[in-house]
């Protein structure tokens, strides 16, 4: 009897402490796949479990991609994520807990996120980002940079079948679209600012980010004040924003190579 | 015997006097910054930071000067604005290591850098305690990989400024052509390496391309993102160095506030 305590205890305490794992998106387009998508190859995207390049034509086959040829502006991004989330859930037969959406000028500090992460359990639903306060009533979380719990998918999933709560149409803000679409299933974003109220996840190039606090459109728009200049970035950033190819290996430099004494 | 409106008066204009001898403007020639130096015993390292604007040099000031023991700082408008070639730094140089003599201070070492560089002053001191300060040795921080100019840093033991001092007139001609060339001269003694680490790569990291909104478009055609040139710098960085005033604002807050990570496994192939 006490054996089979300890050993459905053990069982338990592994399904608990086992780390959680994420599913990377990457947004690129044909004119950056020699460019950004190389670089986020190279860099963070190596820290996510797995990731998937979602993109308009092929790209290398050593690289894990699909593509809609069809689908190639910006205005077909709505159509897009919608296939991307539906072909992950259809055709990718690993289960992973999270599953980000990031851009291909976005540089990304997993080893932050899954400190996030920790705190929210994957079998609940969660949207977590940068959250701005318009569009709908409890606002969205900026495309750039998303997390979704796997519950979340599959409600998105879901809800798109429906096109009265969900219409696949033509539209660029896929962010505003999925929020919208998400609090048909009551799934809303999440404020993940740290202890200090600083984000953790920017829209803005870093040396915007600095005096964004003045920015009229962010004032404006901005689900929560931003924190004026270095208080703007979080001790755990977990995404920078509009940032080049080599300002992302530099960064990755820093974050990564760099002994910090 | 005076009267004591005399010596009132007389008091008065010895004051005066001592005040204007006090007065930063007499000591360099031009002005001081407003910074007192205290007397200190035991001192690692005392920072001669050449200011190329009030901007630059504040940032230094709030982030690594702020680690040195103490710190003087030249004013700005003695910087030539135009692109400093070999020999102005020379000259320069010369001023700023021949200013020391002037300051009340007894440093271990002492560093001759402009203001656009970030030092990881610990590392820096922890390298320098290897040394002997009573020994008659000094270094020349450059990026040797860097294929742009940029300006050095100098970091001399207090026994090798002394002897710059005493030989200062006699062996130091700044008809050189480098500043590697002129203190080798001017010490006869060639200075130690401490920018390399053991695998050879740089332990000063110029930065040749400038953190910058739309970067991008400063590469219009064949755009690299430079992996090969960051790769060859070290681990272990002493400092980053040819700083734009938007490198000093992000460098700090992504060496000193970000929290870094370390290297994981590749992430695998998802399989269909």
């Amino acid at each position: 009897m006490i054996s089979l305590l300890l050993v459905f205890l053990s069982q338990i305490s592994l399904i608990l402490g086992a780390p959680q794992t994420i599913l990377c998106l990457i947004h690129t387009a044909t004119p950056s796949h020699e460019t950004r998508a190389k670089t986020i190859l190279e860099t963070w995207v190596q820290h996510c479990d797995d990731f998937l390049f979602f993109t308009d034509s092929k790209m290398n086959d050593s690289i894990p991609h699909i593509y809609y040829p069809l689908l190639n502006s910006r205005d077909h991004s709505w159509e897009k994520i919608r296939r991307v989330f539906k072909y992950v859930r259809d055709k990718i037969t690993k289960k992973y807990d999270w599953y980000y959406r990031a851009d291909d000028d976005t540089y990304a500090l997993m080893h932050n996120m899954r400190t996030l992460l920790d705190n929210y359990s994957p079998t609940k639903h969660h949207y977590l980002g940068l959250q701005w306060n318009f569009f709908t009533p409890r606002g969205f979380n900026d495309g750039s940079s998303y997390i979704l719990s796997r519950p979340t998918m599959e409600a998105f999933n879901e809800v798109m079948l429906d096109p009265d709560r969900c219409p696949d149409h033509h539209r660029a803000e896929e962010d505003q679209e999925l929020a919208k679409c998400l609090a048909h299933m009551e799934i809303y974003p999440e404020d993940i600012r740290d202890e200090m109220g600083s984000e953790r996840i920017q829209h803005f190039h870093p040396l915007e980010q600095l005096t964004i606090y003045k920015d009229t459109f962010n004032r404006r728009l901005a689900y929560y004040p931003a924190m004026k200049e270095d208080e703007n970035f979080s001790d755990k950033m977990i995404s920078f924003h509009h940032v080049s190819p080599y300002e992302m290996r530099l960064m990755d430099y820093i974050f990564y190579r760099l002994d910090k004494p | 015997m005076m009267e004591p409106k005399s010596i009132f008066l007389l008091g008065l204009l010895l004051f005066r006097v001592g005040k204007l001898m006090r007065n930063d403007k007499l000591a360099w020639s031009a002005e001081y910054e407003a910074k007192k130096f205290k007397f200190y015993h035991n001192t690692s390292l005392f920072l001669t930071l050449q200011s190329t604007g009030p901007e630059m040099t504040n940032l230094c000031k709030k982030s690594w000067c702020d680690k040195v023991d103490d710190y003087f700082v030249v004013p700005h408008h003695y910087v030539n604005w135009q692109k400093p070639t070999e020999q102005w730094l020379i000259h320069h140089f010369s001023k700023m290591i021949l200013h020391t003599r002037r300051l009340p201070q007894q440093a271990q070492w002492y560093m001759f850098a402009f203001d656009n560089n970030y030092f990881f002053v610990e590392r820096l001191i922890k390298e320098l305690s290897k040394f002997d300060s009573h020994l008659p040795i000094y270094t020349i921080l450059r990026d040797f990989h860097a294929d742009i100019q940029h300006k050095p840093v100098l970091i001399f033991s207090r026994s090798a400024l002394n002897t710059f001092y005493d030989l200062e007139e006699e062996n130091c001609s700044e008809n050189a052509e480098n500043v590697e060339e002129w203190l080798t001269t001017c010490m006869s003694i060639p200075p130690i390496t401490i920018s390399v680490d053991r695998s050879k790569k740089s332990r000063i990291f110029a930065i040749k391309r400038h953190f910058q909104v739309d970067e991008m478009k400063t590469m219009p055609n064949d755009y690299h993102d430079d992996k090969d040139y960051i790769h060859r710098h070290s681990s272990s960085l002493l400092s980053f160095t040819n700083l734009s005033l938007e490198d000093l604002k992000l460098l700090p807050i992504f060496v000193e506030k970000v929290q870094g990570g370390y290297k994981k496994k590749a992430a695998s192939k998802i399989l269909f």
